[in-house]
């Protein structure tokens, strides 16, 4: 017993000290994760109390530093329950009226729109600030940031002249057994919907069975994708912009992860940009407050911090991108409106029919 | 008398709750389902599942039944150091199993990268699929099969062992004629936690891209799909009855053959393995390597893969989450051990059906994904108990629901081989019933107790589904910081969060490893 307790007693001792060795030996350089935003003073939000309950598609490892700032700033109470939208959008729809929640920030509109119902209008004054693009056309809803769909390739085996032009490019032979894509993530799922709006059921169709048919990659979600892209598993993965900058940054010296993004020149569904949008369940119990975390979302000081940390797009005007991003501007959008891309059902159930989801 | 069985009829209409959801949802898209299941694609599912179901049981008992053998009977050098690890692998919550597994042996993963290093470039097999669902899953799960079988094994009455080597059978003939039969119970009360794991896995076939039952029920909440959920999870149940009426039926069967004098602990001959001893820890030493220190290595390799420090890192995780993670496993593993206990002591003597009923039930909520357990105790307490929504304690009941079973089987197994025997001698000698329990009863029982609560501790710890949706705002464990990381590909904070879990999780395990060691000590000083 006591040469077994001395044997642990010096694994864990050897554990701590080479932990401790490698944490002092590394550079500590202000890294990504811990990075302090620009502090400024927030002007339109005042000193009021009381409670406010966020339902959050978004994770705390994104949000909750500036969670934390708007409790700080306001003095509001906030309380969050993290999961995933769609998980969460299932749950607010059991809830129903007794739900606590006072808000629902999603990844993404098509979980939101699922629940849109059980939303209430937003002040005309926080849906001026935020482009037309960007919100719903009925008010219910604004974008807090938004993300690009793009194709992340890989460097080494794509040449750029081989480089797709359209998502419909992807049938070609040339591909089969190079492309992944995550068919469950709710993303993708909308930038299916996307393609049901631009391009018909028939066309849609026709193109998730020629990927089916090139072999594509089944991905439980983009992170992976973009991780296989870079270890060359796939050459070209489905996913949205923002996650490629996080492995190139961890990855530092030039080159050393092989991966980039490509956003396709037409304004198909594959240069879809969405939002992860923002809205105010009619049954909250603390609207106000709501209001004002909205606010406070839209402020230069959150829209900085999601530049910054996230690396995606702001929403309002006078807030600089991410130098590593190509500008929205720079970026043909798909032609289409948010508000049309609810019908996630809609897409699984297409999704379903071509054997792409299980039944 | 009431108390108690009012007590009992609200433990099984809690094991009850999914069963009402499920079917106010369900019902009425089964028969559409049930009609679907005659395509060739739930055909294939079910082959899939099935298929992962007996692979990954049957490896385990293979792998455990060599360990146990070579633990418990042979005479081995650092024994006491391989009883410890062999059960670490609990630890690893099976959604960062499987991408931990794809990270070293998956394409371009560390294993090639490795080799290629020494000029070797070798094709590695596709792990995607089958191949991968079924080791990781093995890897992670045997440990189950292991405890229980190396508990068997050290309550079987050796000395049958001895009468046997004298009628001329050598050591494996004795092992498989004679301690085989004897141990059947353990393995199945180990196997069918792993079968029900398989089956109930969400984490690693999703890392691992093999498309079983319950991998489609989550597919079909993410698509709204809820009917179809809801009819899917009954179809999942429907499957997973044959497994639980097979193995209950076993261990009823082999309960009354355990022999039911456990042997003197201090007179064990221990098989000597002379010179194949070295090929014995070279096994044992190759699953250590590939179920602990390679899921190791890669929890180091995430952590610093990143140039931030792992006190950094570690800053970044707050001590609330370590606090919420022990705290919630540790109140629901008591209160686990207390109802299997309690229903154990109060049904099983007296009522075979309504044991037989509750057994069922609760296997139940073990094969149901985490996920429908979760709505089905949110649409409850909205509807039914609102007062309770959102607080710790719904969140404690879903997961008893969840795990009680794997707190039931140590402990009951444990109850039925004391017998009433101590309880008839106690009494004659005239002492009450409570203190024949409290000081005769309770401390026989108590290795079962330990398992058991082991068994839901580790559970607990490393649960996600549930966590998320059932928790109180702003609660967050170790495991949803894990998961939250590791989606948003923060790899050093994951790394670090899975590092403070597997240490959580392992203080019981070793205390409870260590309890029952001083018990052998003690009872070998006391002879």
């Amino acid at each position: 017993m006591k040469k077994l307790y001395q044997i642990s007693k010096s694994i864990l001792f050897a554990t701590i000290l080479s932990g401790l060795l490698i944490s002092c030996s590394t550079e500590t350089k202000a890294v990504e994760i811990i990075k302090e935003v620009p502090v400024e003073i927030v002007k339109e939000v005042g000193k009021s109390k009381g409670d406010l309950v966020i339902y959050s598609g978004r994770k705390e490892s994104l949000i909750g530093p500036v969670v934390d700032q708007f409790k700080s700033i306001s003095g509001i109470n906030v309380k969050v329950k993290y999961g995933t939208s769609t998980e969460i959008a299932a749950q607010l729809l059991l809830e129903g009226s007794k739900t606590p929640a006072d808000i629902f920030y999603a990844q993404d509109p098509g979980a939101l729109g699922s629940v849109i119902n059980m939303l209430t209008q937003l002040s005309p004054d926080s849906l001026q600030k935020i482009p037309e693009w960007a919100k719903s056309d009925k008010g219910k809803w604004i974008g807090i940031s938004g993300r690009a769909r793009t194709l992340v390739y890989n460097i080494d085996n794509v040449k750029s002249s081989d480089l797709p032009k359209t998502l419909y490019d992807l049938c070609d032979a040339k591909w089969k057994g190079r492309i992944g894509w995550a068919p469950t993530n709710s993303s993708f799922q909308t930038m299916i919907t996307a393609m049901r709006n631009i391009w018909g059921e028939n066309k849609t169709k026709t193109w998730i069975k020629c990927m089916m048919a090139n072999d594509v990659k089944i991905y439980p979600k983009n992170t992976p994708q973009v991780e296989a892209v870079g270890k060359a598993e796939i050459d070209i993965g489905l996913v949205n912009h923002y996650y490629l900058y996080k492995f190139i940054l961890d990855a530092g010296e030039g080159d050393k992860f092989k991966a980039r993004n490509l956003h396709l020149e037409s304004e198909g569904p594959g240069s879809l940009v969405m939002v992860s949008p923002i809205g105010i369940l009619s049954t909250a119990k603390n609207k106000d407050n709501a209001q004002q975390f909205i606010d406070f979302m839209i402020s230069k000081l959150a829209q900085n911090y999601f530049v910054n940390s996230t690396r995606e797009y702001p929403l309002i005007e006078d807030v600089k991108i991410h130098p590593l991003l190509t500008p929205l501007n720079e970026i043909t959008k798909a032609n289409i409106n948010l508000s049309d891309l609810a019908d996630i059902q809609g897409s699984a159930k297409l999704l379903q029919e071509v054997g792409a989801l299980p039944k | 008398m009431i108390v108690i069985k009012l007590l009992i009829y609200l433990i099984i209409f809690l094991f009850c709750i999914p069963f009402i959801y499920l079917f106010q949802f369900g019902i009425s898209n089964l028969f559409s389902s049930i009609n679907n299941l005659f395509s060739i694609y739930y055909f294939q599912l079910i082959f899939n599942t099935i298929a992962l179901v007996l692979s990954v049981t049957l490896t385990t008992i293979i792998i455990s039944l060599f360990l146990s053998w070579a633990t418990e009977i042979c005479k081995l050098k650092f024994v006491k150091l391989w009883r410890i690890l062999l059960i670490v692998p609990l630890v690893i919550p099976s959604y960062l199993a499987g991408y931990l597994f794809i990270l070293f042996y998956g394409p371009k993963g560390e294993i090639y990268q490795l080799l290629s290093n020494f000029g070797i470039n070798v094709d590695i097999p596709d792990v995607y699929g089958f191949l991968g669902a079924w080791l990781c899953l093995s890897l992670i799960c045997f440990p189950y099969v292991y405890i229980n079988l190396s508990t068997g094994l050290k309550l079987v009455d050796r000395k049958l062992e001895d009468a046997s080597r004298v009628l001329g059978h050598n050591h494996f003939q004795t092992f498989y004629k004679i301690i085989f039969p004897n141990i059947k119970n353990s393995i199945f009360a180990g196997s069918i936690l792993v079968a029900l794991y398989t089956l109930s896995d969400f984490g690693a076939v999703a890392a691992l891209q093999f498309n079983t039952f319950t991998l489609a029920i989550y597919t079909k909440y993410r698509s709204f799909d809820f009917p179809g959920a809801a009819s899917s999870a009954l179809i999942l149940i429907l499957i997973s009855m044959p497994i639980i009426f097979y193995s209950i039926k076993m261990s009823i069967l082999n309960s009354y053959k355990i022999s039911q004098n456990p042997s003197n602990l201090s007179n064990l001959k221990l098989f000597d393995l002379k010179h194949y001893e070295i090929l014995v820890q070279l096994i044992i030493f190759f699953i250590v390597l590939t179920s602990i220190f390679i899921p190791f290595l890669m929890i180091f390799n995430l952590i610093f893969r990143t140039n931030v420090g792992f006190i950094e890192t570690l800053n970044l995780i707050k001590w609330s989450v370590v606090f919420n993670t022990f705290g919630v496993a540790a109140i629901n593993s008591v209160l686990c051990v207390f109802i299997s206990l309690f229903i154990v002591l109060n049904i099983s003597k007296k009522n075979n059906k309504l044991q037989l009923v509750f057994e069922n039930l609760m296997y139940f909520g073990y094969t149901l994904p985490g996920l429908v357990i979760a709505l089905a105790f949110v649409y409850f307490s909205i509807n039914y108990f609102f007062s309770i929504y959102q607080t710790w304690i719904i969140l404690i009941l879903g997961y008893t629901v969840l795990f009680l079973s794997a707190g039931y089987g140590p402990v009951s197994t444990n109850v039925q081989l004391v017998g009433e025997k101590y309880t008839i001698a106690s009494k004659s000698l005239g002492k009450s019933t409570r203190s024949t329990f409290t000081n005769i009863l309770l401390p026989l029982y108590m290795p079962g107790i330990m398992k058991g609560f082991l068994n839901v501790f580790i559970l607990t710890a490393k649960e996600l589904p549930v966590t998320l949706i059932l928790a109180p705002l702003n609660f967050y464990t170790l495991s949803t910081v894990i998961w939250d990381n590791l989606e948003e590909a923060n790899f050093s904070t994951a790394g670090v969060g899975s590092f403070l879990l597997i240490l959580i999780i392992s203080i019981p395990t070793y205390l409870s490893v260590h309890v029952e060691n001083i018990k052998i000590k003690f009872s070998h000083t006391n002879k």
